[in-house]
C-alpha cells in the first residue's frame, strides 16, 4: 500500500473542497506530529479543524512519529513540511504539499511529490470520483487557491486526457 | 511581565493620541500599547505574506513568522485573493 504523507496545508486544501474522505482509498493517509498539530490549531475558529480533528480521532488520517535534525532542515520551510519531507526520505512515502519552496526541496531530496491538483488527477485516474466530482472539486481548488488560468488549463486537458483513455 | 521604553514622537502626534485616547476613554498608555499590538501582528503579516509572494518561503513557514495558524493564514490569502506559489513549471516537474 502506498505511503501518502500529506503536509498541513494540502490536508487543509483537500478537506475544504471535500477530497478528504476519499484519500484513504488511495493508499495511507499520514501527517507528521507537528502537521497534526497545525490540522487542529484554531479548532475553535475554523469548522475545517474540527472535521480535521475526527479523522484523526478515527484514525483515517494517522500520525508517524519523527524526529529533525538539523542536517535535513530546510530554512525556508515551516517545521511541519520538514517533518514530512523526512518521513517520506525514511519511509520511501509521497509528500503531498502545496507550496512551490517544499516540492522543490523534496525533488532535490530524491522524492516525487504530489500537490492537491494531483491527488485529484490519482483519484479520477483510480475512477475514485468522477469527472463530474473531479470539476466540482477542482472549480473550488481553483477559487481557494487563486490558481492561474494556465495551471487551470493544464489540469482540465490532463483529466480529459484521463477520461478519454 | 512589563518592561518600559521610551521613545520621542513629535507633538502633534501626541497630540493625536491624546484627542483619540479620550475619545474612546481610555488612558494614553493604554491606546498606544493596543495600537503597538495591532500594528506589530498586522506589520508581521505583511512581512510574511511579502516573503511568501517572493517565494523566499513556504506557505507554512509564513504561517510560522505571521504567527498565525496555518488555517488563518490560508483564510486570509485567499480572502486576498493571493495565488497559489505554485506555478505550471512547478506542476510540470512532478507530473
Amino acid at each position: 500500500m502506498r505511503l501518502y504523507v500529506y503536509d498541513a496545508c494540502a490536508l487543509i486544501y483537500l478537506t475544504k473542497i471535500k477530497a478528504k474522505e476519499k484519500l484513504p482509498l488511495l493508499g495511507s493517509v499520514l501527517v507528521s506530529p507537528i502537521v497534526k498539530n497545525e490540522l487542529i490549531a484554531d479548532i475553535d475558529r475554523f469548522s475545517d479543524a474540527k472535521l480535521l480533528k475526527k479523522n484523526l480521532d478515527n484514525k483515517l488520517i494517522e500520525e508517524r512519529k519523527v524526529k529533525l535534525n538539523s542536517v535535513n532542515f530546510a530554512k525556508n520551510l515551516g517545521k511541519g513540511e520538514n517533518e514530512t519531507i523526512v518521513i517520506c526520505i525514511r519511509n520511501e512515502g509521497i509528500p503531498v504539499t502545496d507550496d512551490s519552496q517544499a516540492i522543490n526541496y523534496a525533488l532535490n531530496c530524491g522524492l516525487k511529490p504530489k500537490t492537491s491538483e494531483l491527488i485529484l488527477l490519482e483519484l479520477l485516474k483510480q475512477q475514485i470520483i468522477s469527472y463530474e466530482e473531479f470539476q466540482t472539486m477542482f472549480e473550488e481548488l481553483v477559487h481557494i487557491k487563486s490558481l492561474k488560468h494556465e495551471v487551470i488549463l493544464f489540469f482540465k486537458n490532463k483529466a480529459e486526457e484521463i477520461i478519454k483513455k | 511581565m512589563t518592561k518600559q521604553m521610551n521613545l520621542r514622537l513629535d507633538e502633534d502626534l501626541i497630540e493625536e493620541f491624546e484627542e483619540l485616547a479620550e475619545n474612546e476613554n481610555l488612558d494614553r498608555s493604554s491606546l498606544i500599547k493596543k495600537i503597538l499590538i495591532e500594528g506589530l501582528r498586522k506589520e508581521r503579516f505583511d512581512f510574511a505574506i511579502k516573503k511568501y509572494v517572493l517565494k523566499e518561503i513556504s506557505i507554512e513557514r509564513a504561517a510560522e513568522l505571521a504567527k498565525v495558524s496555518l488555517h488563518e493564514f490560508i483564510s486570509k490569502i485567499s480572502q486576498m485573493g493571493i495565488p497559489s506559489n505554485l506555478t505550471l513549471e512547478d506542476f510540470k516537474n512532478i507530473i
